[in-house]
C-alpha cells in the first residue's frame, strides 16, 4: 500500500496509469451537518480541462460539495472519484497532489510573505526528509509569474489588496501543481475590476495548463461569461446542469433563487446576462 | 532578502548571543575576561578559574538551554494553536511541570539533585497540566484557550500551594522552582537537559515546514496534504517536551516563552523554518541576559550590606522585563499582540 502510494507519487498526477474517466466523478453523494441533510444524492461528472461554475443559494451545499470532492469531508453515502481513483481510499497527501483548493478565507498569518505562502504549495510534493531542506526548484517563482504576482513576492500578505491576495493564492494553487483546481467564491469581497481580473486569470490558467476548474460563484453573469458549464444546486441535488445559455434562464432565477428576472443575450460575448427585478413574494 | 544580507543578519544574532554569554560569565564578578577565557580553554590553576569552569559555565549553559527551550516551545504553541497568547505558562504546561517537580521532590520519588528525575517529573507534570487545560478548554476558540490555560494554571498553582502548606519547612527549596532560577546549577544538573533540549529543538525545526502550513488554518493544511490534528498533536508534544525540559533545568521562568516568539516572528516573517532557530537563539539570549542582570543585582544587594548573600532569581528579572514589554506593546497597539 505504501509502496503503491510512492509509485503513484513519482508519476505525473495525470499519468497514463490512471484509469481513464472524467477528472471528477461524483455519484449519489449525500452529506449532513448533524440533522440537516445538505446534499441528498448529487451526481456530477467533470471532464478534464472543463471550467464549471457551481451556483445556488447560500447554504445549498456548494462549499460542502467542494470539500467532499477534495476529501476534506467524508460523505455519508456515495462516492467521489478523481481521474477514476476513489478519494476515500486515497491518502491526504496524494489527494493534495491531485486537487488544489482555494478556500473562502485564509486566516491571516502576520508577516507571511507572498513567496513564503506560495512555496507552501510544494509541501505535498516533499518527502519526509524534505521537510527541512527543501530544494528551491523555482516552481514557486514560476507559479507567481504565471499568476502575475512575481513583483509581490517579498510583500507581506497583510499589506496586499484583496485582489492581489487572491492572485497570490492562485499562485499557491499553481505551485501545488495539481490537475484539478477547486475555488470557493474566489471573487468574494472583491471590487468589480478585481473580480474580472481573478476570473480571467483562472481561465487563463485553465487554458495554458489544462486545469480542470470547479468554482463556486454567486454572480451569475460571471458564471455565464467565464464558465463552459453551469451547475445549479438546489434542495441538495443538481437542479440544472449544462452550458450557461441553457441553465441560466428566468425559470432558474425563479425556482432556485426565488427572484423574478429577465435573461438577455449578449451577442458580443455570446453569453446570457441577467436583469434581476425583485424577490418573488 | 538577498542571501548575503540573510547571512549577515544571522551572524549578527549569533554575535549578539556570544556577547551576552560573555557578559553573563563576567557578571558574577571575581573573574576578569582573561581568567574566564583561560578557564573555558581548560585552565584550572586558580580558584577563579575553577569558579568559572564549575559554576559560571554550567550556569551559563543552563540559561542558554532554558531560554532556547522556552523560545521554541512558545513559538510552536503560538503557531500551532494560532494564538498569540499561547505560551508555556498560559497553557498549563509550565505550572504543571513545576508542580510535577515539587511533588516528585517532596514525595521522595525524585531524589534531590537528580537531573533525570527532575526531567521525568517535569514531563509528567507538564503533560498533565496541558491535559487539564485541554479538558477545560473543550472545543473553545483561541481566546477560550488562554482563559482555560489561566484557569488550569491557577488550579495547578493551587495544588502547588497545598503541597507547600503541607510541608512549609521545604518552602525555601521550592522557591527556586516557583520563581525560576539557574543559580547553583552545575554540570551534573545538565546531564540530560542538554540533549533533551537540543534534540527537541532540532525536531521542532524539522517540523517547521508543517508548522508553517498549519499556521494557515486547518483547511489550508489539509488541502496541502497535512493532517492538521496529527500534526498539531505532534507539535504540541514537542512544545510540552521543551517546556518540561526548561522547567527541569530552571523552574518556572516566565514571559520568555510568551515574548520571545513574537520577536522571532517579527524578525523572521511568517516562516517557521527561520522562526524556530531564531526563537531558540533569542530565547537563549533573553534568559542569559536576564540572569546576567540577576547576578549584577545580587552583587549590588550584597555590596549594599544585605547580610545574607541574597540571590536574585532569574525568573524575577524575566517577569519584570516581560511585563514591561507586554505593557508597552498593549499601550502602543491598543490591542494585544498578534
Amino acid at each position: 500500500m505504501i509502496g503503491e502510494t510512492r509509485a503513484a507519487a513519482r508519476q505525473d498526477p495525470v499519468s497514463a496509469q490512471d484509469p481513464p474517466g472524467p477528472a471528477i466523478s461524483v455519484r449519489g453523494l449525500r452529506f449532513s451537518y448533524g440533522d440537516r441533510e445538505v446534499l441528498r444524492g448529487v451526481d456530477l461528472d467533470v471532464a478534464a480541462g472543463e471550467f464549471v461554475a457551481l451556483v445556488g443559494t447560500n447554504g445549498c451545499g456548494k462549499s460542502t460539495l467542494l470539500r467532499l470532492v477534495s476529501g476534506l469531508l467524508a460523505p455519508a453515502a456515495g462516492s467521489v472519484r478523481l481521474a477514476g481513483r476513489d478519494v476515500a481510499a486515497t491518502s491526504r497527501r496524494e489527494i493534495s497532489r491531485r486537487v488544489a483548493v482555494l478556500h473562502q478565507t485564509l486566516p491571516p498569518v502576520p508577516g507571511l510573505t507572498a513567496r513564503q505562502l506560495v512555496r507552501q504549495g510544494r509541501f505535498p510534493h516533499r518527502g519526509a526528509l524534505g521537510m527541512l531542506w527543501e530544494p528551491d526548484d523555482g516552481t514557486a517563482d514560476a507559479a507567481m509569474a504565471a499568476a502575475g504576482v512575481a513583483h509581490l513576492a517579498d510583500r507581506a500578505l497583510d499589506t496586499l489588496s484583496g485582489g492581489e491576495r487572491q492572485r497570490v493564492r492562485l499562485a499557491l494553487a499553481v505551485a501545488q501543481d495539481a490537475p484539478v483546481l477547486l475555488l470557493d467564491e474566489p471573487t468574494a469581497h472583491l471590487d468589480v475590476r478585481h473580480q474580472l481580473e481573478v476570473l480571467a486569470l483562472v481561465r487563463e490558467l485553465r487554458d495554458r495548463r489544462g486545469l480542470t476548474v470547479v468554482t463556486v460563484l454567486h454572480e451569475l453573469d460571471h458564471a455565464a461569461r467565464f464558465a463552459d458549464r453551469v451547475v445549479a444546486l438546489a434542495a441538495g441535488r443538481v437542479h440544472a446542469d449544462g452550458p450557461p445559455a441553457q441553465v441560466i434562464t428566468p425559470a432558474l432565477l425563479a425556482e432556485v433563487f426565488g427572484v423574478r428576472g429577465r435573461v438577455l443575450h449578449d451577442s458580443g460575448r455570446d453569453a446570457p446576462y441577467c436583469l434581476l427585478d425583485e424577490p418573488i413574494a | 532578502m538577498s542571501p548575503a544580507r540573510a547571512v549577515l543578519r544571522w551572524a549578527g544574532v549569533v554575535t549578539g548571543l556570544l556577547a551576552v554569554a560573555a557578559a553573563h560569565l563576567l557578571a558574577r564578578g571575581g573573574a576578569d575576561p582573561a581568567t574566564a577565557a583561560e578557564a573555558l580553554l581548560g585552565d584550572r590553576s586558580g580558584l577563579d578559574h575553577r569558579i568559572v569552569a564549575e559554576l559560571g559555565a554550567p550556569r551559563l549553559v543552563t540559561a542558554l538551554l532554558t531560554g532556547a527551550a522556552l523560545g521554541v516551545a512558545g513559538l510552536v504553541l503560538q503557531t500551532a494553536l494560532r494564538n498569540p497568547l499561547a505560551a508555556p505558562e498560559f497553557t498549563g504546561v509550565n505550572p504543571g511541570a513545576v508542580l510535577g517537580i515539587l511533588a516528585g521532590l517532596q514525595s521522595g520519588l525524585v531524589p534531590a539533585d537528580s537531573a533525570g528525575g527532575a526531567l521525568a517529573a517535569a514531563l509528567a507534570g507538564g503533560a498533565a497540566g496541558g491535559l487539564v487545560t485541554w479538558v477545560i478548554a473543550g472545543r473553545s476558540d483561541a481566546g477560550g484557550l488562554v482563559v482555560a490555560g489561566l484557569l488550569g494554571g491557577a488550579l495547578l498553582a493551587g495544588f502547588t500551594t497545598l503541597l507547600l502548606a503541607y510541608q512549609p519547612s521545604r518552602f525555601g527549596n521550592a522557591l527556586r522552582w516557583l520563581i525560576g532560577s539557574v543559580e547553583g546549577r552545575v554540570w551534573e544538573h545538565l546531564a540530560h537537559g542538554w540533549w533533551w533540549v537540543c534534540g527537541w529543538t532540532l525536531l521542532a525545526w524539522a517540523g517547521a515546514a508543517a508548522l508553517g502550513v498549519l499556521s494557515g488554518g486547518d483547511e489550508h493544511a489539509a488541502s496541502l496534504g497535512l493532517n492538521p490534528r496529527v500534526a498539531r498533536a505532534l507539535l504540541l508534544g514537542a512544545a510540552i517536551a521543551l517546556s518540561a525540559g526548561a522547567a527541569s533545568l530552571a523552574g518556572a521562568v516566565s514571559f520568555v516563552g510568551l515574548v520571545v516568539p513574537h520577536a522571532a516572528r517579527w524578525a523572521s516573517g511568517g516562516d517557521p523554518r527561520r522562526g524556530v532557530p531564531l526563537a531558540a537563539l533569542l530565547g537563549a539570549g533573553a534568559v542569559t541576559l536576564a540572569d546576567a542582570v540577576a547576578q549584577v543585582a545580587t552583587r549590588l544587594l550584597a555590596d549594599g550590606g544585605a547580610a545574607h548573600r541574597l540571590g536574585v532569581p532569574t525568573g524575577v528579572v524575566t517577569a519584570l522585563a516581560g511585563a514591561a514589554v507586554l505593557v508597552t506593546v498593549a499601550r502602543r497597539s491598543r490591542h494585544l499582540p498578534g
